[in-house]
């Protein structure tokens, strides 16, 4: 699977209009073609304090909140990119903020997840910030534990199993140093609320949200991604529902501007910046083919059988893939694995409708 | 119009529905595009220009003449008339599985037209205005402002950077420009995922158009070429004619999500595989074959009126109708 914890046009011709279609083809205006994505990390402003460290292109988003009082960087991308990234956020913190050039200036560091791409510059940024709370008689000593790296609890149990070679399957240096238990847990850093939001078993059981209160900003891991399915790591307590519940939540958290646009921006794990209108659209797509391939368990079909009728040909083109580490039958098999025998779905109105024999509370916020 | 469906009613009989059009459309498109080569010389001499090409020459406020697309303006298409639209099977799919209760929930509720749609769709007024370089007095932008929900584009005429891919994207996306004779030439991505048609022919946000505006004296045609390789097989191109409408006003468009229906949180109204016999429903009440009614590009073409005629006949509204009544009997169980 990827990024598991296991570290693992068409062409504009109108053939029907012949030589009209080269005369209009010779005419389109230019798309353009001058673009930032020439380096390796552009700090990209979103809303109040909150910068987009993009440049990795299909590597999962890193955010940074960037203040008087610092960083707090969200997630940490790939190894091969940590240098990088750490010299973006330093170079950005001291921009912006004129600190002094001496400080390490990363000092809280959230893994929304345990998922390769997002935890990877884990070691390199934790060495390169500095403690928050180990205050000047630690720095007096000269002493310094780097960054605190924060994460769900289960993320740290899950990378505390043992491989094959009965070793901890994840490599220490990229562990968290705290952990947290909560559903949700909030603090106060650069003068704005951020709020930890645990969504239960979405794509994993360890799965973190991050919620920039006063920059307007959500920061949702992958239980958004504009690139493909969302991931539901059944081995590491991801469900279909689960998976639902904090999308939901996402929009629940998100207000739209005028017209349903900008507003609270939120950064998915992959891909481009979105709103709630592009949320609300993948929330959608998702239960639409959670509720179909639940309609056709509740007819005893199997997997063999679901995956022959493809639940998801509607939405392929966009979200599917037939190679790499997340394919379109991995996830289909993880929704119908996580789904139970008999469930609830939506009606044609949008009510639920339960079928005889299903399981109590199997749908939305229902389950928790 | 749209290329093989007639401008008309949309309750016609199938054959005016599909096809009877479809090759003078074809050959009224080739004009317009080919027009500006002929035509404009002369009437340019009728036009009230100041600064002549990529002047003022699309200032103002224009009325859309209702006369073609009825199915695209007021209350919208019917479900299941997918005919003359050159949709992928996976577009398809989709469609069926639309159920417009979707339109209820708070997230649709203030949702403007995407601007593939926004100019043929049930928009009202534009008004379209220039800005200049207070320096050089070269055209900076050209703004469109549709009335419904407040649709605002702005079309870029000065080289204007490109958002990069993880931007946001938009209702309206990004748009750059072009003069090529009197003829504004534009070009627009970075586009949320939206929609060609109200019934549930939804595209993706890799979609990209391009347009060109024609002005002939008072009436002002706007040509749309919309491409979303994976839901059209080919591009759909469709035009949209208004007539200027001097010293109008335009109002505002105050819009708030409210609470149309109660529902579960998260409900999203939909026809599983046992719900979508209403989407036959059009088809037998207008004579359409099921077959035609769910378009493709092969209905898009004059000749599509002889396979028509090999298709096999609709089943009895009735038939539909007692299945409908089975499934939603089921539901309520």
């Amino acid at each position: 699977m990827r990024r598991s914890i296991q570290m693992t046009l068409t062409g504009l011709l109108l053939s029907a209009l012949g030589t009209c279609a080269m005369a209009w083809a010779a005419d389109s205006a230019a798309t353009p073609a001058a673009s930032p994505e020439d380096g390796p990390i552009h700090p990209w402003h979103l809303q109040g304090n909150v910068w987009l460290m993009a440049g990795e292109p299909d590597q999962s988003n890193v955010v940074v909140q960037a203040g008087p009082d610092g960083a707090l960087v969200v997630d940490t991308g790939v190894p091969s990119m940590a240098g990088d990234l750490l010299a973006g956020i330093d170079r950005l913190v001291m921009q912006q903020h004129l600190l002094d050039p001496s400080v390490k200036p990363i000092h809280i560091i959230i893994d929304t997840a345990g998922f390769a791409d997002h935890i990877g510059g884990n070691a390199v940024l934790r060495e390169g910030g500095s403690s928050l709370l180990a205050g000047n008689a630690a720095f007096d000593q000269g002493f310094n534990p780097g960054a605190a790296v924060w994460a769900n609890e289960n993320v740290q149990l899950h990378m505390l199993m043992p491989g094959k070679d009965g070793k901890p399957s994840v490599a220490q240096a990229l562990w968290p140093s705290q952990t947290r238990t909560q559903d949700l847990y909030s603090i106060s850093y650069n003068g704005e609320a951020v709020q930890l939001i645990h969504p239960h078993a979405a794509n994993t059981d360890g799965d973190t949200m991050v919620l920039f209160r006063g920059s307007n900003v959500l920061v949702a891991g992958d239980v958004l991604d504009m690139n493909t399915y969302p991931i539901i790591d059944t081995r590491h307590g991801g469900t279909i529902d689960g998976e639902l519940v904090a999308l939901n939540r996402i929009l629940d958290q998100a207000v739209p501007g005028p017209y349903e646009q900008g507003g609270t921006l939120i950064v998915p794990g992959h891909g481009h910046i979105c709103d709630q209108g592009d949320a609300v659209a993948y929330r959608n797509m998702v239960t639409q083919i959670r509720d179909r391939i639940q309609y056709y368990k509740n007819q005893g079909k199997t997997l063999s059988q679901v995956l022959a009728l493809k639940p998801t040909f509607a939405s392929d083109h966009r979200w599917g893939a037939t190679s790499g580490e997340w394919t379109t039958t991995q996830f289909v098999s993880a929704v119908y694995q996580t789904l139970p025998a008999r469930g609830a779905m939506f009606s044609m109105q949008g009510q639920y409708v339960v079928p005889a024999g299903a399981a109590p509370g199997t749908r939305g916020r229902e389950v928790y | 119009m749209a290329i093989g469906t007639a401008g008309g009613s949309r309750r016609g009989s199938a054959p005016r529905l599909l096809a009877a059009s479809a090759a003078g459309v074809a050959l009224v498109v080739s004009a317009a595009l080919l027009a500006p080569q002929s035509a404009h010389a002369q009437l340019r001499s009728q036009v009230n220009t100041t600064r002549g090409y990529g002047g003022d020459y699309l200032d103002g406020f224009w009325n859309p003449i209702y006369d073609e697309d009825a199915a695209e303006r007021g209350a919208g298409p019917d479900q299941g008339d997918y005919a003359g639209l050159p949709i992928t099977q996976a577009a398809l799919a989709h469609a069926r599985s639309y159920n417009p209760e979707i339109l209820d929930i708070p997230e649709y509720q203030c949702r403007p037209h995407p601007a593939i749609y926004g100019i043929r769709g049930a928009g009202g007024l534009v008004r379209i205005w220039q800005t200049l370089n207070p320096v050089t007095q070269q055209q900076e932008r050209i703004d469109l402002w549709l009335r419904w929900q407040q649709q605002h584009r702005v079309v870029w005429m000065d080289g204007h950077a490109p958002p990069p891919s993880w931007a946001l994207p938009t209702w309206q996306g990004f748009s750059v420009g072009r003069w090529v004779g009197d003829v504004l030439a534009v070009h627009t991505n970075h586009l949320k995922a939206s929609y060609v048609r109200r019934n549930g022919v939804d595209t993706d946000d890799h979609t990209t158009f391009d347009e060109r505006f024609f002005r002939y004296g008072n009436y002002m045609v706007d040509i749309v070429m919309t491409s979303d390789p994976g839901v059209l097989s080919e591009p759909l191109v469709k035009s949209a004619n208004f007539v200027l409408y001097p010293n109008a006003t335009m109002s505002p468009y105050p819009c708030q999500a409210v609470t149309e229906i109660p529902r579960p949180q998260g409900a999203v109204p939909e026809h599983l595989p046992n719900q979508q016999q209403v989407e036959q429903e059009w088809a037998i009440r207008n004579h359409v074959p099921l077959q035609a009614s769910y378009g493709g590009e092969q209905t898009m073409l004059p000749s599509y009126q002889d396979v028509m005629k090999k298709l096999p006949p609709n089943p009895p509204m009735s038939t539909v109708e007692k299945q409908e009544q089975q499934v939603l009997k089921a539901t309520q169980q």
